[in-house]
């Protein structure tokens, strides 16, 4: 079992990572604030300069990301 | 910390992308129900592992039931995400003369227009005896298309829990096959959304030019 969960900063303000998927090749990671529990990000992961950067998804992407974020989510709860 | 500020080009690319988002970026949108949607600007993903606490817990259990409730109240149903994304693969074999095990099988399925999905449990049968699939993906010798012309269709859920299955034992074969399968057929300009992407074994298996030995004729 895992005890561990992973964080991310964000702004100096810390995310929890709660979902993971990998939707049309790329990474997008569904983050909550460990500050304040009323902030949630969707971020989508790339690598430029060898590094692993990490943004906020397009407006218009953000419904569908959900949704299936929302559906996987479900999956891995039962 | 000098360094950072000479990052020009990427300085320069931040001032225009800035620009560009700025209706959008780094905003938080209050959506309701006390939730807060934040946007960030690109940055160095830099994770670290804290140890879980009764805080963290609180906060994946929320943001779960959140989301769940997000998912109902946005007005897109199962149906509409599954013509938006979700790729037919293609079951184009049944087991070796087995057509009741087939229409078993097919009863925990979801019938579409174009076909039939997965509803949510590939492994076994939804109503929890477990059940063996009704396919050898690894032994394609072993599966008969139904009929001449006769294609079935499943379009797969390949994203709800896929990411999670491709990291259980059990899970790899399958999820990976199928999701190798749609992004072949998308590679070779078909499209995974629509019935004319069905197909049966002996077809694909022209088509991809593979070795039908390795199961599935796409490996």
């Amino acid at each position: 079992m895992n005890n561990y969960e992973e964080v991310i900063t964000l702004d100096n303000e810390d995310f929890l990572i709660v979902s993971k998927m990998n939707y049309e090749g790329k990474n997008y990671l569904y983050v909550n604030s460990l500050v304040n529990e009323s902030d949630y990000s969707i971020l989508e992961e790339y690598e430029k300069d060898g590094k692993t950067l990490v943004k906020s998804i397009d407006h218009d992407k953000y419904e569908l990301l959900m949704n299936l974020f929302t559906k996987k989510l479900i999956n891995d709860n039962n | 910390m000098k360094e950072k500020e000479f990052e020009v080009p990427q300085f320069v690319g931040r001032l225009q992308h800035e620009e560009e988002m700025r209706d959008d970026d780094r905003k938080i949108i209050d959506i309701g129900n006390g939730r807060n949607r934040r946007s960030f600007r690109e940055q160095e993903k830099k994770v670290v592992k804290q140890k879980k606490s009764s805080k963290v817990y609180k906060i994946k259990t929320r943001a779960i039931v959140l989301l769940i409730a997000f998912g109902f109240s946005a007005g897109v149903g199962a149906k509409d995400v599954y013509d938006k994304v979700a790729p037919i693969v293609k079951v184009y074999v049944q087991n070796s003369a087995d057509d009741a095990n087939l229409a078993d099988w097919f009863e925990n399925f979801n019938v579409t227009n174009d076909g039939y999905f997965l509803e949510n449990n590939i492994q076994g049968k939804n109503d929890g005896s477990g059940g063996a699939e009704p396919y050898d993906w690894d032994n394609p010798d072993n599966l008969t298309v139904t009929e001449e012309g006769n294609k079935v269709g499943a379009i797969v859920d390949y994203y709800n829990g896929f990411d999670g299955y491709l990291k259980a034992s059990t899970g790899i074969g399958y999820y990976e096959t199928v999701y190798t399968q749609m992004q072949r057929l998308v590679s070779i300009g078909k499209d995974p959304n629509s019935v004319d992407s069905l197909y049966t074994y002996e077809e694909l298996t022209e088509i991809l030019g593979k070795d039908k030995s390795k199961g599935m004729g796409v490996n």
